[in-house]
């Protein structure tokens, strides 16, 4: 008998092998019950939940204005949360999305206003996409690098990155990058000749989406169909097993690490020259609270789409939703740590489900003696 | 590793005692020589250490059980604006460390159930409940941004120990709650190492087959040390926002939960060495200032803490052969 429990005339079964429409529905459940376990912190605060949650939906999902501006806030997501869902698919815990992020915008920035590259033409911007995705991918790479050759856990390292980044960007802005004119540390606004393009009338930045909705199918086929994803799946299952198929750590470590750096790094750029046209603090993620840098969003998206690349792009559109409402309770008076707190309960309601995705309710008396 | 000294050196476990007498010793000299004030630097080492040392001991305690727990920087955060809030109600700052502490507490409670008896992985359990607690502290403390906290502990200089120069600047001039630490190293130390319970939380971390059958209840030792966990962590919140500085502001506690993750690896999971440790990393902090004075600018001084983080935990990794980390950390127990 494989770990079988018995309440009210059915019992707990011991599922053979997950199923795709359980998973799916333990991901939404979670999330439904993390809205319902937070509303009476909403109520406490005074708010009514149910009036906030239906203020959130429509200003994410209401209408086309409402719905383009949460597929600009899904660009990000959808690049940073393919690199988790690759990296936790290894189980090789990147959180250092957030740190990647910035110095993707950084070296976007620099082209853009410091470097003598500005000559306005498609080539510059050519340079801003591509020394962004080098400087997420070097940032990323660095951190594999520390955690496989000295071994330094890989959460610790991601996370001192991200800090040292946000320091460095703190550094630029209030320092050699300000901008002259006002007491705000922003830079100058980039020249309209490096923005990226957008689809009229909203805030889309198409090419990043483009290069997001590829790179997520390219990776679900790596993932499923190539050597190189079979071996980061053995990876992620079990690092003794591929060690004796000779699969190299290292290899994978830095493969995944650079894939996932020059995505972020990537997402980074698009929203320097794609949205703010500026670099300022939080340009890696939606508001003051450093939670809800999509580095840290994105931890959840990867999950909540069962780190399949395809699943988390799925999910990116539906938390950057969650993003848009959230920036709409602030016109309600209440802060953007709502949100955290939201997707902090659903990440650890998701990971108790898992339990739940492993047995199948059977009633009692189709069990013969 | 050739060199000056032999990597066997490195290896033995009182590198960190020789290494902290040096600096003491050198740090004593410098002030007697040249009239450096090393008893303040050492002071607001101290200081800054004492979070730093209360989180990595509950940390420690988790870990030996075998539960990692990444969340201590959203506990730690709700633990210092509970503080404020319970000094406020009670208009005493002994409320605050009772609210945060059992916040700190049940925050760890809520990560034990999912990650104990739902068998959840640690890793994105724990980033969870760092989110959940640092959003929890954000809603809280909206109407406590700024307050003025009438409420504090105030230094209290042990007579006589407080008069040894230096030393006594360092050790015996401080808050209360500088004084608890020292006890509660002390005790957790003590509990660890010289009681059959230590014995049971370290056999739970090491191989929890074994202590089950040896009849040590594995789930209600992994409780109560996530718990303790939690507990401390509000502690170490609270010292934030009661006894440094007064009074709440969004993101105070600014990665110090995870400096305690990294100080829990650094001490190799001994209590002791946490102590030690969590002087080197409060000696980062205290030297900011020292710096400060220099002309570097403020935010590259900032990356200090993190990038001492990584060196120093390269230096153990590189100089270690073994780290002896518990056995089963982060594998969830299952009775079969």
């Amino acid at each position: 008998m494989l770990g079988v429990k018995e309440k009210f005339g059915v019992r707990l079964e011991k599922r053979p092998a997950p199923s795709l429409r359980v998973d799916i529905g333990i991901s939404i459940l979670s999330f439904v019950a993390a809205l319902v376990a937070c509303s009476p912190i909403l109520s406490l605060l005074g708010y009514n939940p149910i009036d906030v949650y239906s203020e959130m939906f429509k200003d994410a999902f209401g209408g086309f204005a409402a719905i383009a501006r949460t597929l600009t806030k899904a660009i990000p997501l959808i690049l940073v949360s393919a690199g988790a869902a690759l990296s936790f698919k290894a189980k090789i815990w990147n959180i250092g999305a957030q740190g990647q992020m910035i110095m993707g915008a950084i070296a976007a920035t620099w082209v853009a206003l410091f470097s003598p590259f500005q000559n306005g033409s498609g080539e510059q911007i050519a340079l801003m996409l591509v020394l962004g995705i080098l400087a997420g991918l070097a940032w990323g790479a660095i951190c594999g690098f520390i955690n496989e050759k000295i071994g330094v856990n890989m959460v610790i390292t991601t996370l001192m990155f991200n800090a040292i980044a946000i320091k460095f960007l703190e550094y630029l802005l209030h320092g050699p990058w300000k901008m002259p004119a006002i007491k705000y540390p922003y830079t100058d606004p980039l020249p309209a000749s490096s923005w990226l393009p957008v689809i009229s009338d909203t805030t889309i930045h198409y090419p990043t989406l483009i290069a997001g909705i590829a790179s997520v199918i390219l990776l679900y086929l790596v993932l499923k169909r190539y050597k190189l994803g079979y071996e980061i799946r053995v990876f992620g299952e079990n690092r003794a097993a591929a060690k004796y198929a000779g699969i190299s750590s290292f290899k994978v470590i830095m493969i995944v690490m650079s894939i996932s750096g020059a995505l972020a790094g990537l997402a980074g750029v698009g929203e320097v020259a794609g949205l703010h046209h500026q670099l300022k603090m939080g340009v890696e993620g939606s508001g003051a609270v450093y939670a809800a840098s999509y580095g840290y969003v994105a931890l959840y998206i990867a999950w909540l789409g069962k780190c399949n690349p395809l699943g988390a792009a799925f999910a990116s559109f539906l938390i950057a939703g969650v993003l848009i409402g959230g920036e709409s309770l602030l016109v309600m008076g209440i802060q953007m740590a709502v949100v955290s707190v939201i997707l902090g309960m659903a990440l650890l309601l998701l990971m108790a489900g898992v339990y739940l995705s492993e047995y199948k309710i059977v009633r009692r008396r189709s069990v013969e003696k | 590793m050739t060199g000056l000294v032999s990597a066997k050196f490195f290896r033995r476990k009182r590198v960190l005692v020789f290494f902290t007498i040096v600096v003491l010793i050198a740090l004593l000299i410098t002030s007697i020589e040249t009239g450096f004030d090393a008893g303040s630097l050492l002071s607001v080492t101290m200081i800054s250490a004492t979070p730093l040392i209360l989180g990595a001991i509950g940390e420690i305690y988790a870990e030996l059980s075998g539960v990692m727990n990444l969340g201590v920087e959203g506990m730690m955060s709700t633990g210092a604006i509970l503080g404020v809030v319970g000094a406020v109600a009670m208009a005493n700052p002994w409320g605050g460390i009772v609210l945060s502490i059992a916040g700190g507490g049940f925050l760890a409670l809520a990560y034990g159930i999912v990650v104990i008896k739902y068998r959840g992985m640690q890793v994105p359990a724990g980033l969870g409940l760092f989110m959940f607690g640092l959003g929890l502290s954000g809603i809280i403390g909206t109407s406590y941004i700024g307050m003025p906290l009438p409420y504090n502990f105030p230094k209290i200089p042990i007579p006589v120990l407080a008069d040894i120069p230096v030393i006594g600047k360092f050790l015996f001039n401080h808050d209360i709650l500088v004084y608890i630490t020292y006890l509660l190293v002390f005790i957790f130390w003590f509990i660890l190492y010289k009681t059959k319970m230590g014995l049971y939380i370290r056999s739970t971390g090491e191989d929890p087959g074994a202590a089950d059958s040896a009849g040590v209840n594995v789930f209600r030792i992994r409780y109560l040390c996530v718990i303790l966990g939690g507990v401390l962590a509000g502690l170490a919140g609270a010292y934030l926002s009661l006894a440094w500085t007064p009074g709440w502001n969004e993101g105070m506690v600014a990665g110090r939960g995870w400096i305690v993750i990294s100080l829990t690896i650094f001490s190799l999971w001994g209590p002791a060495r946490a102590f030690l440790g969590a002087l080197l990393f409060g000696g980062v902090y205290a030297g900011q200032y020292l710096l400060q004075g220099l002309g570097i600018p403020v935010r590259i001084l900032g990356m200090l803490p993190y990038a001492v983080t990584i060196i120093a935990l390269s230096a153990v990794y590189l100089f270690r052969k073994r780290l002896g980390a518990p056995t089963a950390l982060g594998e969830p127990y299952k009775r079969e």
